[in-house]
């Protein structure tokens, strides 16, 4: 330490501002990177490597999920009776028209692996146009542990860069949320590529409309891959509690439900009973209700489910009759009609 | 408040903003001010932990100057056994009365008895074995009049809470921390870039390497039982790169973060995984909590005095503690006792004190026989791991199972999982063995301004475009 006359504030200041300068450097150098990988076209496998193995995300869309097509709809969607909201349990387990033979008009804003996390800056932002009666949200433990990046990649590269993107970055707050939007700022030429982007589907299945996907396929028996034992992070906590209050807020009655999975799924998690409960206690203190349709319906594995957690097609027929039971029974659709509106 | 997450971020450039304007209106507010950031930075966890860190650093106070004032050399040795008592008491109770409990239970009902015993339902708070072990110097260091105590609550509070090493150290002994808090800090510019480059470095070790590895380590020893022996190889070497990066990340960076402030901090690590022997492995991994039992557990109880039994019994007795001290699970008191077992032969021949100079020093590469002493000691603390990762003895011995006895495959699968972890956990070896003479391996305040700014950028983005930012805790927070 030196001996001299003490000026050590003003020494630390300009040690301060030269690490400040630092930064800033680092901000420009690091911009000037992501503009490079934002735009360099690179192959395949080697984009799939880089993406595995660093925090950027390449390539114009984030593949599976339908987002882009639902989004297109969404941006010019009508007000509906029931908002389906959440994960991929929740875009491929109801059936729009099916709904609607009922005289039920439904709109389906799930998209891949999305969190309450997310959920809740979707739904501030759609709420008004969509004007629901009903909100039924539809919890994955899988997600609820979660930490809501993988749904925000998938967001971001199917939309445009909207203020509730932009707030759920901040929520999330990892390098690999804000490297995406940057890399998509960056890029150029990226709102003409969205506006010409075409999703191409995966598997065996199709993009029905009102957010739905249909699949026909039969799952194999391959067992559940995922995490067996479930911890819900505080984050999603936080924001399921948030997302909520929100649409209770606005006069909109909620319905927080679990779609069917296969039982050799179900068998496979450690405390799925305490998770429920946690559920519950959460839904309760909150004045809404959990209702997990694995108590109300009885599949079979191998005809009624497409993988090891969604349904397929025969899974939504035999589903939605029992979903719209519960939703009449409690009020929250409008009385069957003869004739769809 | 953890060191990666944007809290800090904020919090650190607004604490030494105020801690240097206020450096010139007294010592008082520094302290003061230091003390508020302190306990502001540790109960962002939880505030309730805030009361006990409170109580343990007033109890030491009070004691120690009451220590301090007795002649009666009994009654000094009442009081110090009141300190011992209060901080070890408090560390048994939130750390380890379950472990008791539980293993009195097992051992009960190893003899056909059934035992209904109670067990308490307790957060274990951060960083208790580290404050309290910090607390414990202060009064054995009064008690053995190597130290005045210190006069002023507030000083001494500070001393205790400071955060850059509360949660997880390195342990500083109060002759070496507790004087500083007496002096006016000056700000040295040439000390504080160092304290930056040290923190750059530690940050590129925790959060690339280890929360990189940490996703593949958690993998493997969950999946084990399905993992092939490569898999397996790989998952123990990427714990010993976790927990390396982890902690000596978590040293680095509190030891630069101190420089900010004008303290200095005894250093934590010294490339451990270069040693040619245990011994010397353990002159260099967590060297804190070394000399900490050395002093007040291994050289009261005799030390390397009397027969060769006694050493041997003074240095088990140490080496079990010590494992102990990390957890209240029977896979670090066996991780412990391994260690021990390991320094037995190099005691009872003379050879625990052979190496220490740094391993080919002044050439690039090492001897045969230096090579040969580094592999067979990092295979040996290799080993060890297993047992301090495990979640219990019989996970521990059903991976060292696998590990013998299934087949090894180098396929794809294994570099598209392995690969990117593996890597970076080359990188920083290479690095710290170019650097292995130095303090850590960002210490290039001699190399040339555009080498050395291109290395700062290159570690910043690399940080930015490798780490994993999932708030993946400190392992020693745990402890």
């Amino acid at each position: 330490m030196t001996e001299n006359s003490d000026n050590s504030p003003r020494l630390a200041l300009r040690f301060a501002l030269r690490v400040l300068l630092f930064f800033a450097g680092l901000f420009a150098v690091y911009m000037v990177v992501l503009a490079v990988f934002a735009n360099v076209s690179l192959p395949r496998t080697v984009a799939a490597r880089i993406q595995k193995t660093t925090n950027l995300t390449l390539g114009v869309l984030h593949p599976g999920g339908n987002t882009l097509e639902r989004y297109r709809e969404l941006d010019h969607q009508q007000p509906v009776d029931v908002l389906f909201v959440g994960s991929s349990h929740s875009y491929r387990s109801f059936d729009p028209e099916w709904f609607a033979s009922k005289g039920v008009k439904t709109f389906n804003m799930g998209t891949t692996a999305q969190a309450p996390v997310n959920s809740y800056y979707l739904l501030e932002r759609r709420l008004d146009q969509l004007a629901p009666k009903t909100v039924v949200y539809v919890l994955f433990w899988g997600v609820m542990s979660g930490d809501g990046i993988e749904s925000f990649l998938d967001l971001s590269k199917n939309m445009a860069i909207e203020p509730e993107l932009i707030s759920m970055a901040w929520s999330i707050r990892d390098p690999r949320v804000f490297n995406a939007l940057a890399m998509k700022a960056l890029r150029f030429g990226a709102s003409a590529e969205l506006a010409k982007a075409k999703w191409v589907p995966e598997l065996d299945e199709r993009y029905v409309g009102a957010g739905y996907v249909e699949s026909n396929l039969r799952y194999d028996g391959k067992p559940y891959e995922l995490a067996t034992r479930i911890k819900i992070e505080e984050t999603q906590r936080e924001y399921l509690e948030k997302t909520i209050d929100l649409v209770k807020s606005r006069n909109i009655k909620m319905l927080l439900v679990a779609v069917p999975v296969p039982k050799s799924t179900l068998a496979s998690l450690q405390n799925y009973q305490e998770y429920r409960g946690e559920i519950r206690a959460l839904a309760g203190k909150h004045g809404v209700e959990f209702v997990d349709f694995n108590d109300l319906v009885t599949l079979k594995d191998d005809t009624h489910f497409l993988d090891f957690q969604h349904l397929n097609k025969d899974g939504v027929t035999a589903l939605s009759p029992v979903v719209y039971k519960a939703l009449s029974d409690r009020g929250l659709v409008p009385a069957e009609k003869t004739a769809a509106r | 408040m953890l060191f990666n997450s944007i809290e800090f971020v904020v919090f650190l450039p607004v604490v030494f903003a105020l801690y240097w304007l206020l450096q010139r209106r007294s010592l008082r507010w520094q302290n003061a001010l230091f003390l508020a950031a302190s306990y502001l930075f540790y109960g962002w966890w939880d505030w309730r932990f805030l009361g006990l860190l409170f109580l343990s650093s007033a109890v030491d106070f009070a004691l120690a100057n009451v220590i301090d004032k007795t002649e009666d050399q009994k009654a000094r040795k009442r009081w110090l056994i009141g300190s011992l008592v209060v901080n070890l008491g408090v560390l048994g109770l939130f750390k380890y009365f379950n472990f008791f409990i539980e293993s009195a239970a097992d051992a009960l009902h190893a003899v056909g008895l059934q035992a209904n015993l109670p067990s308490l339902r307790l957060i274990l708070p951060i960083g208790i074995s580290f404050y309290t072990f910090q607390s414990l110097s202060y009064t054995l260091d009064v008690y053995k009049r190597d130290l005045k105590p210190a006069k002023n609550l507030l000083d001494f509070l500070a001393f205790v809470s400071f955060f850059p090493h509360l949660v997880a150290g390195p342990i500083q002994r109060a002759k070496d921390l507790l004087p500083q808090f007496y002096v006016r800090r000056k700000f040295d510019p040439a000390l504080a870039a160092d304290g930056c480059r040290q923190m750059l470095w530690g940050f590129f070790k925790k959060v690339i390497v280890a929360d990189n590895a940490a996703f593949q380590v958690n993998y493997v020893f969950a999946n084990h039982a399905s993992m092939d022996g490569a898999q397996l190889a790989a998952g123990l070497f990427l714990f010993a790169m976790q927990i390396y990066g982890d902690f000596s990340g978590y040293s680095d960076i509190a030891i630069g973060c101190s420089r900010l402030f004008g303290f200095y901090l005894t250093p934590n690590f010294a490339f451990p995984y270069f040693s040619r022997d245990i011994a010397e492995f353990w002159r260099r991994w967590h060297m804190s909590l070394s000399t900490w039992f050395r002093d007040f557990l291994y050289i009261p109880l005799g030390g390397n005095r009397g027969s060769i039994p006694r050493q041997i019994f003074n240095v088990m007795v140490t080496f079990v503690v010590s494992g102990f001290w990390h957890g209240a699970n029977w896979t670090f008191i066996v991780w412990g006792f391994l260690n021990g077992l390991y320094y037995i032969p190099l005691l009872v021949t003379g050879r625990h004190r052979t190496n220490l100079d740094v391993v080919a020093q002044g050439r690039i590469f090492p001897r045969f026989g230096e090579a040969a002493g580094i592999a067979v000691t990092f295979l040996l603390t290799l080993l060890a791991w297993t047992f301090f990762r495990a979640e219990n003895l019989h996970h521990a011995f059903q991976y060292l199972g696998g590990l013998a006895s299934r087949g090894y495959g180098f396929d794809r699968e294994f570099w598209i999982r392995f690969g990117a972890p593996l890597a970076f956990s080359v990188m920083m070896l290479v690095a710290e063995w170019f650097q292995r003479e130095k303090a850590h391996a960002l210490e290039v305040a001699r190399v040339r301004p555009v080498y050395r700014w291109a290395a700062y950028y290159a570690a910043a983005v690399a940080l930015l475009l490798l780490g994993n930012f999932s708030e993946e805790m400190f392992i020693y927070f745990q402890f």
